[in-house]
């Protein structure tokens, strides 16, 4: 043991992380080393890639703000409630995560699409259509992004001390009242890395977008989808595309940091 | 340690077998079924072989060859996406081995009564197509242009199978394939009239410079033998 | 303010059988060895738990009748409780932890925080009005959790241990400042205690509960070497 830090883990220990980290950081090596630099300010200030910018930054907003409206109280029912097929519920809710993103993307067509169990009743009551809008865009990113919010806040909920929202019950709050007020602000750290994670994989999300949605410039081609379909044409827009979408991935990663470790610290 | 480097070398190693050669064929994407069969039947007829088949959208893979990929054949849907392949590698001299036509395609019913090349004009019908560089969307514009039609398009996918899905769940009213494409799927056709027919020519050749030069040849004129038409002609395709 | 408890609560290990009348204003401590159900009582007449049979009132109205299936969710109580572990809510100031009761009960922000202010500076806490309650000091949490739970101005207030928390030394100033809140507290109050300094100064009458059940009865002046 090191007498200087006595808490450090052994060296095998750090070996290990010193390769997965290498791991990790090659492809965005790779990917800086090979990016033709002039064409990163052509990406964003073409059209093209303004309109995919703009439509995956909407989107993937909006899509993290649905995962939180709707994902709270389902993680909330989930942490709490002890009905029977309550696991598979939850396994149902969660499965897109492990589905092969496409195949989530044909499902919601077979379920919302304009031919679909709910889709056709949306089309013939409403004229309404998710295929080829930007809803569709937003409700595919949902579809993906969400069981990552879930999982945290469930997790985190079963956790929190419940004697805490007792108390606020005997001071005169109902129980939504005593969760929105002393629950939600003692999990804010689980809360918000379950938002950033939601919306980080809601801004990369391919598969069930392309598939669903489908692919149409500015209305649902989003940057993920803009980036892949330049691959093929135009390696050096992609690549560009590519460190773009690094770029505020990182970003956003990076400035939430200290939000999410220091709540962290303090709970 | 040990244990985790001998689970993950087993897994990786595969089947045994008598060291076969491995021969890389990429094949346009609407080829997969006829190639598949073609796979079987060549790999019974010579022995010791073992076809590895790569299908994708003919851009994809010519900007995987520009790319550097390692191929032994290539067979295109299209005579532009083979040169760009032949720029960045050497190959022999490519020959048409099919072609195929095009067709509109509806979802099962036709819900919206689609006819005519005209008709996908119209606002009510939602069409699909494939991005710039995909071969059917070149063949498709060709028809369009031809035709002089301006089609609702609502989606460019990626690939000839995106098309088809789309149309076939009923999410778009129409769009434009191959005949070959036909073939299994959930969609009834649409004859495009033939003073229309944009003919669509598959380029196949073996890649010079390899030491499977050989092999590869001799699956170039399997393809092109009486068998690989039989195979070609079942599966929608024209061979000439 | 008169608490009528006649209830049969099922715990695991035991089975808690009490039979209690507790007049407006008195002072009640109920003490006994560890597992013999005293916070089980509590939870039940805070509303935390509901009883299996038999039924609790205050003043008449129903808190819990399971014969007629009749249960008051506890914010509808006027029952509040100062916890063993204070459980403040560390992310709000001292001003906000007092307010708390009142604003979740639909006062306005200032009128409650009027209160607040109010009963912070009869505790000394004036100072630390704006500090983060996981800021503050044993004793100060335990000043703060008192003054939260009085200012609902509830019909009953129940101590769990108040000072169990609390270093010996600062214990005498502490129960002075909790025997003066108590005093000018007009409802009546329960406390669950080991202490027997706890019980001299904030009460006046005292069960001994044991395995579930009340065994002794009588004023504090009586109880001697029971309460030990």
């Amino acid at each position: 043991m090191n007498r200087r830090h006595p808490d450090r883990p052994p060296r095998a220990a750090r070996w290990l992380a010193a390769v997965t980290v290498v791991f990790f950081c090659l492809p965005f090596v790779g990917l800086l080393w090979k990016t033709p630099w002039s064409r990163l300010l052509d990406v964003v200030t073409d059209e093209s890639g303004r309109r995919a910018l703009w439509l995956s930054m909407r989107t993937s907003v909006l899509a993290a703000l649905l995962s939180v409206v709707f994902g709270v109280p389902l993680a909330w029912v989930l942490a709490t409630s002890r009905f029977r097929g309550r696991n598979l519920i939850r396994a149902l809710c969660l499965i897109s995560m492990v589905l092969p993103p496409v195949v989530g993307g044909i499902s919601l067509l077979f379920s919302l699409g304009r031919t679909g169990l709910i889709g056709r009743w949306l089309d013939d009551w409403f004229g309404f259509r998710f295929t080829f809008s930007s809803w569709g865009v937003v409700v595919a990113q949902v579809f993906v992004a969400m069981p990552f919010l879930v999982l945290t806040v469930e997790g985190a909920l079963r956790q929190a001390d419940t004697r805490l929202a007792e108390a606020a019950r005997t001071l005169g709050a109902t129980p939504w009242y005593a969760f929105r007020r002393v629950t939600i602000p003692s999990i804010s750290g689980a809360l918000i890395a379950g938002t950033v994670l939601a919306w980080a994989r809601a801004f990369g999300e391919f598969g069930a977008t392309i598939t669903f949605a489908g692919n149409y410039p500015g209305t649902t081609r989003t940057l993920s989808i803009e980036t892949y379909v330049a691959l093929e044409s135009d390696p050096g827009r992609s690549m560009a595309l590519s460190v773009l979408m690094v770029g505020i991935s990182f970003v956003v990663l990076v400035t939430l940091r200290d939000r999410w470790l220091g709540a962290e610290r303090s709970s | 340690m040990a244990v985790l480097a001998i689970v993950g070398s087993s897994l990786m190693a595969g089947c045994g077998g008598d060291n076969p050669t491995t021969l890389r064929v990429m094949a346009a994407s609407s080829l997969t079924g006829a190639f598949a069969e073609v796979e079987a039947a060549f790999e019974l007829a010579v022995p010791d072989v073992d076809v590895v088949m790569i299908t994708s959208s003919s851009s994809s893979l010519a900007a995987q060859i520009v790319d550097g990929a390692d191929v032994d054949v290539f067979a295109s849907a299209d005579e532009e996406q083979f040169e760009r392949a032949a720029d960045a590698r050497t190959f022999d001299p490519p020959r048409v081995f099919a072609t195929n036509s095009l067709v509109i395609i509806v979802p099962p019913g036709n819900p919206r009564d689609v006819r005519t090349v005209d008709d996908l004009a119209r606002d009510d019908v939602l069409v699909a197509t494939a991005s710039e560089d995909v071969p059917i969307r070149r063949y498709t514009d060709r028809l369009l242009a031809m035709a002089g039609v301006t089609a609702n398009f609502v989606t460019f996918e990626a690939n000839v199978s995106g098309i088809v899905t789309k149309v076939a769940t009923g999410a778009a009213d129409a769009g434009i394939v191959y005949v070959s494409d036909l073939v299994g799927a959930d969609v009834e056709g649409v004859d495009v009239p033939s003073q229309l027919d944009v003919v669509a020519r598959y380029p196949i050749a073996a890649a010079t410079n390899s030491s499977r030069a050989e092999l590869a040849r001799r699956f170039v004129d399997f393809t092109m033998s009486a068998d690989g038409r039989a195979i070609l002609v079942a599966n929608g395709f024209t061979a000439p | 303010m008169t608490l009528r408890v006649d209830a049969l609560v099922r715990r695991a290990d035991f089975v808690l059988r009490v039979e209690l009348t507790v007049e407006s204003g008195q002072r009640l401590a109920i003490v006994g060895p560890n597992g013999a159900g005293k916070t089980t009582l509590l939870k039940c007449i805070a509303g935390l738990l509901p009883v299996n049979e038999g039924s609790i009132s205050l003043d008449g109205g129903v808190l819990d009748d399971a014969d007629t299936d009749q249960f008051v969710p506890p914010e509808r109580r006027d029952v509040s409780v100062v916890f063993q572990d204070y459980l403040l809510f560390e992310h709000l100031s001292v001003l906000e932890n007092v307010a708390f009761g009142p604003r979740a009960r639909g006062a306005r922000r200032s009128e409650a925080r009027e209160r607040a202010r109010e009963l912070v500076a009869t505790v000394g806490l004036s100072d630390l009005s704006e500090r983060r309650a996981r800021a503050l000091s044993g004793g100060q949490r335990q000043r703060v959790a008192l003054i939260r739970a009085l200012a609902t101005r509830p019909r009953l207030l129940l101590l769990d241990e108040p000072l169990a928390a609390i270093d010996s030394s600062a214990r005498g100033e502490l129960r002075s400042t909790l025997e003066r809140q108590v005093e000018g507290f007009d409802g009546t109050t329960l406390l669950v205690s080991h202490d027997p300094a706890d019980v001299e100064a904030l009460a006046d009458r005292v069960i001994v509960l044991s395995a579930g059940n009340v065994v002794w009865d009588g004023p504090v002046s009586e109880s001697g070497w029971r309460i030990r």
